[in-house]
């Protein structure tokens, strides 16, 4: 069937778990959905022949950090970082080979109108956040994220 | 609503400051009246770049400009200048914002015409709103 609506920016909307709210806004997301191409070109072939591996999504989000108004939690390890999505995700249990991979579910929608259209959901690492600050008056947050847990993202897309 | 919201809060902020008192109460937003005395101060919204955040929130970029008006000698026109940093310098709570915040972008210099002063800052205030 063919398309009939153009995505653009505004129509999109961003959930990281469910901390999202409470620590950054998200502005502007770059997502790539990918597999790793391995050469298995052999004598005899007259042309690449190659395959494809698991499916990665990764990309970075760009926002606005939030302050909240609760008591202030100091990170310093793993435990006492557990409610802070800036320490959790990128230093938290998953650091440690025998723990549970320590994820977060990211939704990225293209196009949100309360139903899944265009969409893509990974469980996600966050392997940075990137903080700048302005004395003029910006500040924001860049996170850096990756396919974290073995499974494949799932990519929702209206046909 | 939004901005205007921002201005009310502005024009509240200077209401009972040394500024007002020093100026006689002759602030006003974008004009005065006509052979108004002076020295007074006229500010204006220049300005507004809205952008948009996922979730529906909304960032303000406002540029307000503060042109002083003086009839004494130039040190005085920078002494108002000083009180309107000091006056900007806590956070202005505006309805529907979650605070705004000046940050003077440019500091005037002075100017005689007219038998008078005149000397222009400008500011960037930004806000959230959702």
């Amino acid at each position: 069937m063919a398309t009939s609506q153009y995505i653009i920016g505004n129509d999109g909307a961003v959930t990281i778990g469910t901390e999202t709210n409470d620590q950054m806004k998200v502005k502007s997301f770059a997502v790539t959905l990918s597999r790793n191409s391995s050469d298995l070109t052999a004598f005899g072939d007259t042309g690449k022949r190659k395959k494809l591996g698991l499916l990665d999504c990764t990309g970075s989000l760009n926002g606005i950090p939030l302050l909240g108004t609760g008591s202030p939690i100091t990170a310093s390890n793993s435990t006492s970082g557990q409610s802070l999505l800036f320490y959790k995700t990128t230093f938290g249990t998953s650091i440690a080979a025998t723990s549970t991979v320590n994820t977060a579910v990211l939704t990225l929608k293209l196009f949100d109108d309360g139903t899944a259209k265009a969409q893509i959901v990974s469980n996600v690492v966050f392997s940075s956040f990137a903080f700048n600050s302005d004395k003029s008056g910006d500040a924001s947050v860049t996170a850096s994220f990756e396919n974290g847990d073995g499974n494949a993202p799932v990519l929702t897309w209206s046909i | 609503m939004s901005v205007q919201n921002v201005m009310i809060a502005l024009a509240n902020r200077f209401k009972g400051s040394t500024l007002e008192t020093a100026l006689g109460g002759r602030i006003y937003a974008d004009s005065g009246p006509a052979d108004a005395a002076i020295p007074l101060l006229i500010w204006t919204l220049e300005s507004v770049a809205v952008s948009k955040i996922f979730g529906g929130a909304q960032k303000f970029d406002m540029n307000f400009s503060f042109a002083f008006y003086e009839s004494g000698d130039q040190t005085t026109i920078h002494t108002r200048s000083s009180q309107l940093e000091t006056l900007l310098a806590t956070k202005l709570s505006a309805t529907g914002f979650d605070r705004v915040t000046f940050v003077r972008t440019n500091s005037g210099v002075p100017s005689f015409s007219d038998d008078g002063w005149t000397m222009t800052d400008k500011y960037k205030a930004v806000g959230y709103k959702g």
